[in-house]
């Protein structure tokens, strides 16, 4: 099990590695997705060394897997008003507001 | 384990079954000069227009998006599945109510004209 | 289960759907506005299922939901923000483009999302309600479609949003792999006296997480920028609500099912506060767009309300519900007044409210009284709130003593700028000196909030004597 929290933990910092330094918007919502997926394994892993016999870690699963979906459909959408306003997908160009 | 090697057998078939192809394309195809028109990619035998390297039209990405909502919305269908009897009257009242919901979202998708391919 | 204690809830979701439904069945032609009107009347409806239960006490689904006096006060306070964003978005959204009937479904949905987190006792369900209202707070943010920084907003808003919502997942999945449960109860009770390394950083990943939501300091930066970019009364919608829902949860989350290990966190917590209130308050100095500057001392806000969870008491949980009551009017009463002046100038800089005291009275004074509350000058509830936040940290007593120091000059910090916009729309002369007008219904929105700022010297002793009855606080480790 160890193996595969390590794997989670990996592919968790590969997404967010990937969000902190794409910048172009695709790229970085590929990461989010990463970042979940590692998410997924790390839950998997704990659920099938912990309660075999329970289902509630593989609940949470579909769970993360079905919100992701629909929060990548609405980043897909973001990113289309994006490319119609902007005219480009790259983050560090998009600079209207100034934190 | 045997059904391991029913999925190893299969997955050599598949590899193999490719390979064959594209090995017997080498053999049988008549060899001809590398001329620039016989590189050019093949667009039912009209020249090529622009480079194939183009951005997909943004329309894919809309079927694209309605498509990945409606696909995993089906996991909980299939969990509701699988304690189908456990769960009763109750239950497919309560996927019938998820259900409903689901059908009024793509209702607001084909109004709002996502559905048309213009 | 008792199907009663759901009714709010049930109300607003059919609301939202049946709106999608009209939304789309209405053809294009007919104003939308009558869709605000019915769901006004369906938040009343709302409003009035949910005083009717106040005070029960009882479970959903298994344990799911927590129907308390916690939840049900901070779904009062959200129905109320919903209401009064209604009120305040019927004129602003003539000047959307297009179908704006997704904005009367969205808000209902987000507060849907609010409801559910404020309720939850189970990380499964804090996450689906969180990611509820976050799913309709980023369309709401990106609502106008032509406008650039509307959309860049909204981007800044989603990318930020789902990278805290996946990190507060990787801590959710830790702190089920060591427990083996998702119920805050049981972990609790799984948890034990003392707690390895991966369970600080569990918690640590959980309070990241939460922090986003309630913009406090090293995960603040999409306040600013997005506060800005979004249509002003969804700006106060995300003020007040989702901040509210972000505490609700969070308060609930630390007093049950991390009490063992509160020596650690206050600590981290207490970090986070003064950072947060300090940064807040010193960013918001040289700010020159009205909401730029209430973004920023929403950030300083969330810092004093943090010394709530700190006192980690009877008291400090009391004042956090007041404190937010308070700050949700004073909240909404600056914003409808921006909202007003940007209808009538379009203009949303501190500089253009140079003697509006002479273009609009009412406007002027309205603006003043709620940024004192935000202040905390003492009639008013703001005033009280602190109080009883103070309070609450001075019975904890210890290091929280420094903590009230540091928040009391803090607060002499944010006066600063407070009475900087006052200065500028009392003392200085106007450049245009045209009576600005401001529609009825955001004067009457104006009265209620001001009505709620000013109240609550009168109902101030009753109020917290009802907190104080409280579940949360005859949790037997509290003392």
């Amino acid at each position: 099990m160890n193996n595969f929290l390590v794997l989670g933990a990996l592919i968790f910092a590969i997404g967010a590695y990937g969000v902190l330094t794409r910048r172009n918007v695709v790229f970085i919502f590929m990461g989010l997705e990463i970042m979940f997926s590692g998410v997924g394994i790390t839950l998997a892993a704990f659920a099938q060394h912990i309660q075999p016999a329970s289902a509630l870690g593989q609940i949470f699963i579909l769970f993360i897997l079905t919100v992701a979906a629909a929060e990548t459909a609405l980043g897909l959408a973001i990113f289309l008003r994006l490319a119609k306003t902007h005219g480009t997908v790259q983050a560090d160009k998009i600079n209207e507001l100034k934190g | 384990m045997p059904d391991f090697f029913v999925l190893a057998f299969y997955a050599v078939l598949g590899l193999g079954m490719a390979a064959v192809i594209i090995l017997l394309n080498w053999f049988v195809a008549p060899r001809t000069l590398a001329t620039a028109r016989r590189n050019t990619p093949y667009e039912c035998g009209d020249p090529p227009l622009g480079s194939g390297w183009v951005a997909y039209h943004i329309r894919y990405y809309i079927f694209a998006l309605l498509f990945v909502v409606f696909d995993v919305e089906a996991i909980f269908l299939f969990s509701w599945v699988a304690v189908f009897k456990t769960l009763g009257l109750w239950g497919f009242i309560e996927v019938a109510i998820f259900i409903v919901i689901l059908v009024i979202g793509l209702l607001y998708a084909w109004k709002k004209g996502v559905l048309r391919w213009i | 289960m008792d199907w009663w204690l759901l009714s709010p809830e049930i109300i607003v979701a059919t609301l939202a759907l049946v709106l999608l439904i009209l939304d789309f069945l209405l053809p294009a032609g007919v104003d939308r506005k009558k869709m605000g009107v019915f769901a006004l009347i369906g938040l009343l409806a709302a409003l009035l299922a949910t005083l009717d239960i106040a005070g029960s006490k009882g479970q959903l689904f298994g344990g799911l939901l927590a129907v308390d006096n916690l939840s049900l006060f901070f779904k009062i306070i959200f129905i109320l923000a919903a209401i009064c964003v209604f009120l305040l978005a019927h004129d602003y959204l003539e000047k959307v483009p297009g179908h704006r009937g997704e904005f009367y479904w969205l808000t209902l949905t987000a507060l849907l999302g609010m409801m559910i987190t404020a309720a939850s006792s189970e990380l499964i369900t804090i996450y689906i309600g969180i990611e509820l209202m976050s799913l309709s707070f980023y369309p709401l943010v990106g609502c106008l479609k032509k406008n650039k920084a509307s959309t860049e907003a909204a981007l800044k808003y989603f990318i930020l949003g789902s990278f805290a919502i996946a990190v507060w997942l990787y801590g959710a999945a830790i702190l089920y792999g060591l427990t083996g449960t998702t119920d805050l109860a049981k972990i609790a009770a799984g948890l034990g006296k003392e707690a390895g390394p991966l369970m600080y950083f569990g918690l640590f990943l959980l309070l990241a997480g939460f922090g986003f939501k309630m913009g406090l300091v090293p995960f603040h930066m999409w306040v600013p920028d997005t506060y800005e970019g979004a249509p002003t009364p969804v700006t106060a919608y995300l003020a007040v609500g989702s901040k509210a829902a972000g505490f609700a949860v969070f308060l609930r989350l630390m007093f049950t099912a991390f009490p063992a290990l509160y020596a650690r966190w206050m600590v981290w917590l207490g970090i986070l506060a003064v950072l947060t209130m300090t940064w807040g308050n010193i960013a918001a100095l040289r700010q020159s767009n009205i909401k730029r500057l209430l973004a920023y001392s929403a950030i300083a806000h969330a810092g004093y309300t943090l010394i709530g969870v700190i006192s980690f008491n009877a008291t400090g949980a009391a004042a956090i519900m007041f404190y937010l009551f308070g700050y949700l009017f004073a909240n909404l009463g600056a914003f409808a007044v921006v909202i007003a002046f940007a209808n009538a100038t379009g203009s949303e800089h501190i500089a253009d409210y140079a003697g509006l005291r002479w273009r609009n009275p009412f406007l002027a004074f309205c603006l003043a009284l709620c940024l004192l509350s935000l202040a905390g000058i003492p009639p008013l509830t703001g005033f009280f709130g602190k109080l009883y936040l103070f309070l609450g940290a001075l019975e904890r007593g210890g290091w929280l003593l420094t903590l009230v120091i540091i928040a009391a000059i803090n607060s002499a910090i944010s006066l600063f700028y407070y009475v900087n916009v006052i200065r500028t729309m009392y003392l200085l002369p106007p450049k245009d000196t045209g009576e600005l007008k401001s529609s009825p219904l955001l004067n009457f929105t104006l009265v209620v909030t001001v009505a709620g700022v000013l109240l609550a010297l009168f109902y101030f002793q009753p109020l917290i004597g009802a907190l104080q009855a409280n579940d949360l606080m005859s949790a037997a480790w509290l003392k």
